[in-house]
């Protein structure tokens, strides 16, 4: 893979930039997945009993209830947690081109002097 | 009313220093501070000082203080300091949830250990106390491998984003 010294974005950034892309796509691929899981969990629920029928099993059986809830929840938090993390490396990758893309831009003014 | 909200800030500027009220005085921030309190200010430091010190212009709009030629192309600076802000927040929560998501996991764990004593419920102290250790201990390394991870990448956003920064300002 050759690369001459006047080529700018050379096709290591085209590469950072593409990682940097698929990442922020499988960011919001994964929050949209667990946030339908959630709420798949919290359908099947919902279509097996009523509200009523929720808050009675909330009477009889607190504890599993509130597991019920909290499995929910976890799963959320687990889709903004992926989303985030991938949303983060997709900026920090982002910010490696940039950097290097800054230092370059010296080199090659100081090149010209 | 307007009595009242004016007192209010009397009373909340009042206990500051003078030479607080005096840098707020002098900066004239109007996007920080109303009207209505640089007024009440002024009373106050007429009650402190012999002088009021002159005001700088007043500051009625935050300018952008990066250099418009400088903006960086690849990422947006506030996207960053947000994700940045939002993983500290998010390292406790998952902390937070994963320890309650726990709690109802030991009882489940018991009733495991207990069954490797064959349900014998003379054993069922101990059977609690090794769950409780062997799940405090899952727990507790669950959340440093979450907590740690996602501050590690805040700090790496934020490290990299000086790095990005010192970059530009060596042009």
């Amino acid at each position: 893979m050759a690369e001459s010294n006047d080529e700018f974005f050379t096709s290591k950034h085209k590469r950072l930039a593409n990682i940097s892309a698929t990442a922020n796509v499988f960011a919001w691929l994964a929050l949209v997945f667990f946030v339908l899981q959630a709420v798949t969990q919290y359908l099947n629920l919902t279509n097996q009993m009523s509200i009523q029928a929720i808050l009675e099993m909330f009477k009889v059986s607190p504890e599993s209830t509130i597991n019920f809830f909290l499995s929910i929840i976890n799963i959320f938090l687990k889709g903004i947690v992926y989303w985030l993390m991938l949303k983060a490396v997709s900026l920090g990758l982002n910010m490696v081109i940039e950097t290097d893309l800054n230092y370059r831009e010296k080199l090659q003014g100081e090149g010209h002097e | 009313m307007s009595n009242n909200l004016r007192r209010q800030i009397y009373d909340n500027l009042n206990i500051k220093e003078t030479d607080e009220l005096v840098e707020i005085w002098i900066t004239n921030d109007r996007v920080e501070w109303s009207d209505v309190a640089f007024d009440v200010l002024e009373e106050i430091l007429e009650q402190r000082l012999d002088k009021i010190p002159p005001q700088n212009e007043p500051v009625l709009e935050y300018v952008e203080q990066e250099d418009e030629d400088n903006i960086p192309v690849f990422y947006k600076t506030k996207e960053v300091l947000w994700a940045t802000r939002w993983l500290n927040r998010i390292a406790v929560a998952a902390v937070v949830i994963t320890i309650l998501v726990s709690i109802s996991e030991v009882s489940r764990m018991q009733r495991i250990v207990l069954s490797y004593f064959m349900g014998n419920m003379a054993w069922n102290v101990v059977s609690w106390l090794i769950a409780l250790v062997i799940g405090g201990l899952a727990v507790a390394l669950q959340c440093y491998i979450v907590y740690f991870s996602l501050k590690a990448l805040a700090s790496i956003l934020t490290i990299l984003m000086e790095m990005e920064f010192n970059s530009r300002a060596t042009k």
